[in-house]
């Protein structure tokens, strides 16, 4: 247990990549409403189609992933944008570093079966006010997301490329 | 599992002079230039000698292969990183005492700067001309070196950076 009495072991991962999900979906709606995580104008049915995986502690769930696909053109690359959160009283607990493997694999496995769509790697923005001394460390050992630059309001952009992926 | 350079070719002998002005292994460099002809006509082969990051030998103890390097900024990632240049034998390139250079440079260069934290060298940066790469160039993350594409110049030239994975940013 942490101080605070929450749990600290690794929680339960669903995946949920294009599986269209239809539980994991109505957590993530509510767990987005419950801590108003969602920006004015985003549909939470349309996000909850980008959901890769969430962690349940005690059949809550405590931890998000989605992800995007977009193309980004400094790097001629269609990567998928992640987004994580995690819900306030379970951070620093492990929600993330336990979602980061089963996030890389569920969405390197689809892009090696959806060859088509060109997908290169996992790409993410930070913000410096989150992570604190976590931002120092150039290569986050559990996701094996780089740092390859700064956006112009200072967030750190991580990129993750998938070891099957070749350019054209 | 990790493979040595001097596990992946054993008849070659390694070394690290980096900041060491080791003259022999300058002198040694100068004569491996002025053998193989191929340092560029405007480039000092004295200055470029004190650039030396690796030196390989083969089992006579004959230079067949060097790296040398410089520090810089890459501003992309805020970070002073190395750049570094190697050169084997023609006779060697097709043998594996190339990539194994590569590697002990990398491994040598990584535990210099753990223990020159002062420097504050965070990793390799390289700009790749695609037509040099080929097929590598299409690979945007190469898992040995731990290489990867972080953008373009405007000539289309691959920027590259390999970190420690033990160096600190500064935040």
């Amino acid at each position: 247990m942490t101080d605070s009495g929450v749990p600290d072991g690794a929680p339960d991962v669903r995946v949920a990549w294009r599986r269209d999900d239809e539980g994991i979906e109505a957590d993530a709606i509510a767990f987005w409403a419950r801590l108003s995580l969602l920006p004015e104008g985003v549909d939470p049915a349309v996000r909850a189609k980008e959901i890769v995986a969430g962690a349940y502690r005690d059949g809550e769930l405590v931890g998000l992933a989605t992800a995007a696909i977009e193309h980004v053109t400094f790097l001629k690359a269609t990567m998928a944008v992640l987004r994580a959160a995690t819900a306030p009283d379970h951070r620093r607990t492990g929600v993330q570093r336990a979602l980061a493997g089963p996030v890389h694999a569920a969405l390197s496995d689809w892009a090696a079966a959806n060859a088509e769509v060109g997908l290169a790697g996992i790409i993410g923005f930070v913000d410096a006010s989150e992570l604190g001394d976590f931002l120092r460390v150039p290569v986050w050992p559990a996701s094996g997301l780089e740092v390859i630059g700064y956006t112009p309001e200072n967030r750190q952009i991580r990129v993750r490329w998938f070891d099957h992926f070749r350019f054209d | 599992m990790t493979i040595t350079a001097e596990e992946m070719a054993p008849d070659f002998d390694f070394r690290f002079v980096w900041q060491t002005d080791d003259a022999e292994a300058q002198a040694d460099a100068i004569g491996y230039w002025t053998r193989l002809g191929n340092l560029p006509h405007n480039a000092s082969a004295e200055e470029r000698a004190k650039e030396l990051v690796c030196t390989v030998r083969d089992g006579t103890g004959r230079l067949v292969g060097l790296v040398t390097g410089r520090m810089g900024l890459i501003d992309q990632v805020r970070a002073r990183l190395a750049f570094l240049r190697g050169s084997i034998e023609p006779e060697h390139r097709r043998g594996r005492v190339g990539f194994a250079l590569m590697l002990f440079t990398r491994a040598a260069m990584e535990r210099w700067s753990a223990e020159h934290p002062e420097e504050k060298l965070a990793g390799f940066g390289g700009f790749m001309e695609a037509e040099e790469l080929k097929e590598r160039g299409r690979q945007p993350y190469w898992p040995m070196t731990r290489f990867g594409l972080i953008g373009y110049l405007p000539d289309g030239r691959q920027i590259r950076v390999g970190w420690f994975r033990d160096f600190r940013l500064d935040i």
